[in-house]
């Protein structure tokens, strides 16, 4: 098995008495795109910055591109790519200039690509970074963090704030430029449909933990729910791997994991009068293990 | 990563800042060189060029928060240091860009200034320059420094200019109020030395603040009002520190006196007794101050004294005298000395006239209404070639030891109209030491050869005569810089800047030897208008008490490690002129006021108080 390009082990980390990450174990691997999902203030943003060396870790340690976060910043530096949510860059610096002034932080800039990356994001060169657009401003910091070719790119909400088009088209961008060189894409952002159509792999972060990791194909071939008029004696709260239970009406709406034939029959057992099943989008399946009541409660 | 692009995008990123604080500080300068020009005396300026360099200090602070708070944002800062960027190195680049930047300001009016004079002709004092330029460069640096420090700490451009300047103006006040000790290896420079201290190492610490802090990403989230209340809170400190420097000890009791208009009044300690003018008892009952007549019985018969005709005298009864108290009798001891003028021819210089001493008389006087002589003793073949002789006296258990020169004579004054010799040493002052050098170094003192004392008073005599035993004005008549307790032999030393205390380790036949244990600087605030002197300082029980032209200080002397001030009294137009330290250690504080109306001293007018203060700790 080849080495992950991630690595999370036990990451622990607080702000004063606050804790904010609780142990997070995680692995990307290499040329994947990896979705790190989570509801906004679980510790995204945070995780990311312990992975870029920003801040130490209270405990647990992570590995990027073989190189730990701590000890090792600036090769980890040097080999990633980042743009940050609602990047913002020196608003006084033409684009072109800011574009010289970061090449000279890193010793392997390639100048051919990042002129081509500006034809393709269509970026003014002799213009002042304030003046931009929002959409043009993502383009840069996303040009910056691409043109020297890194192994890994960290993208933290980077399409925060962007209108629809604007959006889907710099996510466009995004898949074309990276997809066909083999990066590593680790890709957080709460927008779950942003990232349903693009992401191999999928992390659920959770009041500072990992909930569900896995690919994302998998992930929606074992999530099912299940709606049904239930039998007088059934009891969900027992059934492993429910993940929530909703009263509709009559009915109950029951959404399980890791749903295999055994676990349909013992469903449709609790049933009184059959199941109709159903396959969710990643959207339901986030709120199903993020709000999901685990068959504790059934109120509509 | 590429330098050249960091220095064109810091000079870029300060641009409008360089301009406007360029312009601040070259407005007033040029103005006054318009107005010059104007009354046709061409185009120079040289008060403003001094006035605007005041301003360079304040306006580094500004090119220090705008220095680095373009990067600091909290989504900038994630944005330069996701990147490669070697943080300290980066730092490292601005803060010294920025610290050109301030002073190439701050020498601008001063160009300004020598070039519009040199085409004037109206020449900027080249030694002004030297004079003045120095503190403002030094304090731009400062400010420049914790400016920036600050604005790494709290990331806003006008907090972290409150914070810095705030913090400025804090360490420049505080050689006024804390006894600093780079003073005490800094006297080079007087008392600016402090500062010269001060300034370079608040400055590195506020550097490597930043460093640490960009690298850690160490910064408070600070809103106005917590920056008030720190604020608040570091004035308070100030204050509470500045109250305890000008607090006064507690007056009990302050009285005026009629005295003798021009002398200088002292007050002599006899046992529970003090002695007002050598005329009147000093009563103290209850906290007031009264005065009691002294009645000597006028029995006795005045012996004739010599006179020497053709001589000058010189006689110390006002300042080198001794009392002793005998019943209801007062005696008083003192030492004249005779001297002639001769002309000294000089090769090639005018001739000049030496004081020729060749006659010392000990004298004893009984107080009947007057001094009237009642005995003399010639010890004259004390007197070596000596022009100015030192003299010296203390009484112990009834011995007059008599210090002449460097030569010494024990009297034995138990019947003082029969004054007797009993012992006689010339030559025994040798090797004094002047004061202390090497604090790791033990050192020796010489042990003076007056085996009718006890060890601890030979001792006592020894550090006393080898420090303070300066000439005829010396009191070590009555009081000791040595402290003896608990089986432990201290003694303090007051220079200009500090009180140095020191440990008898031990002693011999010829010599005590001793070593420094540590030393307590004066806060710039105590000495303001006069400087300390071993003369003008004594211990007793414990306490050291030290005073200049109008500061008393009490210090704690038998803290373990360090001399503690305990407190002080002060009266800014008032001259002290001796103290007495009671039984009840209470103090009394012999002081004077004079009105000046005119240059002429026939215009003075002088007042005196005898001020009775409580003893602190």
């Amino acid at each position: 098995m080849t080495e992950p390009a991630i690595k999370i082990e036990g990451l622990h980390f607080s702000y004063g008495k606050k804790r904010v990450l609780k142990g997070v174990n995680l692995e990307v691997p290499k040329g994947s795109i990896f979705g790190f999902i989570g509801r906004n203030g679980t510790g995204k943003t945070t995780t990311i910055k312990t992975l870029l060396g920003l801040q130490k870790p209270r405990a647990g340690k992570c590995i990027v591109g073989g190189f730990d976060s701590v000890t090792q910043t600036l090769e980890i530096r040097k080999r990633i790519g980042f743009m940050a949510e609602d990047q913002q860059m020196y608003g006084w610096m033409k684009v072109g200039r800011i574009i010289k002034w970061v090449a000279g932080f890193y010793p392997d800039w390639d100048y051919k690509f990042s002129d081509e990356l500006a034809e393709i994001l269509k970026l003014p060169m002799n213009v002042k970074v304030k003046t931009l657009s929002k959409g043009q401003n993502s383009s840069l910091a996303l040009l910056l963090a691409l043109g020297h070719r890194p192994d890994i790119v960290i993208l933290d909400d980077p399409t925060l704030g962007l209108d629809p088009i604007a959006r889907k088209d710099f996510l466009r961008h995004v898949i074309d430029l990276l997809q066909s060189n083999n990066v590593t894409v680790f890709f957080s952002s709460h927008l779950l449909y942003e990232i349903e159509p693009v992401a191999d792999y999928i992390a659920i972060l959770d009041n500072g933990v990992i909930i569900k990791t896995g690919k994302t194909e998998q992930l929606r071939e074992s999530v099912r729910k299940f709606i049904l008029k239930p039998a007088p004696a059934a009891d969900f709260g027992r059934l492993p791997g429910i993940l929530d239970v909703l009263k509709v009406g009559d009915n109950l709406s029951v959404t399980v994991e890791d749903c295999d034939e055994p676990k349909k029959a013992k469903i449709k057992a609790m049933s009184s009068n059959g199941t109709q099943e159903t396959a969710l989008n990643l959207d339901e399946i986030f709120e199903a293990y993020v709000i999901g009541n685990r068959g504790h409660k059934h109120t509509v | 990563m590429r330098i050249q692009g960091i220095i064109h995008q810091q000079i870029c990123q300060l641009k409008w800042h360089i301009l406007a604080c360029f312009g601040l500080i070259m407005v007033l300068p040029i103005e006054e060189a318009l107005v010059n020009l104007k009354e046709g005396d061409g185009v120079h300026s040289s008060t403003m060029v001094i006035a605007s360099v005041m301003f360079g200090p304040l306006l580094a602070g500004l090119i220090a928060c705008a220095n680095v708070q373009g990067d600091l944002n909290e989504k900038l800062y994630i944005f330069w240091r996701s990147k490669p960027a070697n943080v300290k190195l980066l730092i490292t680049l601005k803060f010294f860009i920025g610290l050109i930047v301030s002073l190439v300001i701050l020498v601008c009016p001063v160009a300004f200034g020598i070039i519009s004079g040199g085409v004037s002709a109206e020449y900027l004092s080249e030694s002004d320059i030297r004079y003045f330029l120095p503190f403002p460069v030094l304090l731009t640096i400062m400010t420049y420094s914790l400016c920036f420090g600050g604005n790494v700490l709290v990331r806003s451009t006008a907090r972290a200019w409150l914070v810095g300047m705030l913090l400025a103006g804090f360490l420049l006040l505080l050689p006024f109020i804390l006894p600093l000790n780079y003073k005490d290896f800094m006297n080079m420079f007087e008392m600016t030395g402090i500062y010269f201290a001060i300034i370079p190492v608040a400055s590195v610490i506020a550097f490597v603040f930043s460093l640490f802090a960009a690298q850690h990403d160490w910064h408070l989230r600070t809103n106005l009002k917590g920056l008030l209340w720190v604020g608040a809170g570091l004035v308070f400190v100030l204050m509470t520190l500045f109250s305890r420097q000008v607090a006064n000890i507690k007056v009990l009791q302050e009285k005026e006196i009629v005295s003798r208009e021009w002398i200088r009044d002292s007050l002599d300690s006899v046992g529970d007794k003090v002695i007002f003018q050598e005329q009147s008892y000093i009563d103290i009952d209850n906290n007031k101050i009264s005065f009691s007549d002294i009645n000597g019985s006028p029995d006795d018969i005045a012996v004739p004294i010599t006179r020497m005709e053709g001589y000058y005298s010189e006689g110390y009864r006002g300042t080198g005298r001794l009392i002793k108290v005998v019943g209801d009798n007062l005696y008083c001891f003192n030492i004249l000395i005779y001297y002639r003028n001769e002309l000294i021819e000089r090769e090639e210089k005018k001739p000049i006239y030496k004081h020729i001493y060749e006659k010392v008389y000990l004298r004893c006087y009984k107080y009947t209404n007057h001094w009237r002589p009642v005995c003399e003793l010639d010890i004259s073949d004390c007197l070596t070639d000596n022009s100015y002789p030192q003299v010296a006296m203390r009484l112990i258990d009834n011995k007059i030891i008599t210090l002449i020169d460097n030569s010494f004579i024990v009297v034995d004054a138990t019947n003082p109209k029969e004054l007797k010799l009993i012992d006689k040493k010339r030559n025994v002052l040798k090797n004094r030491w002047g004061y202390y050098h090497e604090r790791r170094k033990e050192f020796s003192i010489p042990l003076l050869p007056v085996e009718e004392l006890g060890m601890e008073d030979r001792i006592k005599l020894s550090i006393d005569c080898n420090y303070r035993f300066s000439y005829l004005r010396s009191k070590i008549s009555e009081t000791s810089i040595v402290d003896i307790y608990d089986g432990k032999i201290k003694f303090f030393l007051v220079n200009d800047n500090n009180i140095a205390g020191f440990d008898v380790i031990r002693w011999d036949n010829e010599n005590i030897y001793c070593k420094f244990i540590t030393a307590r600087p004066f806060t710039i605030l105590e000495c303001l208008t006069d400087s300390f002197h071993s003369n003008n300082a004594f211990v007793k029980s414990g306490k050291l008490y030290c005073y200049n032209y109008n500061t008393l200080l009490v210090l704690d002397t038998r803290s373990k490690h360090k001399i503690r001030k305990l407190g002080h009294f002060v009266r800014m137009d008032y001259a002290i002129e001796d103290i007495a330290v009671l039984e009840n250690d209470n103090i009394l504080l012999l002081m004077h006021w004079t009105q000046n109306f005119g240059k002429s001293p026939n215009n003075q007018s002088k007042k005196r108080y005898l001020c009775l203060l409580e003893n602190p700790g």
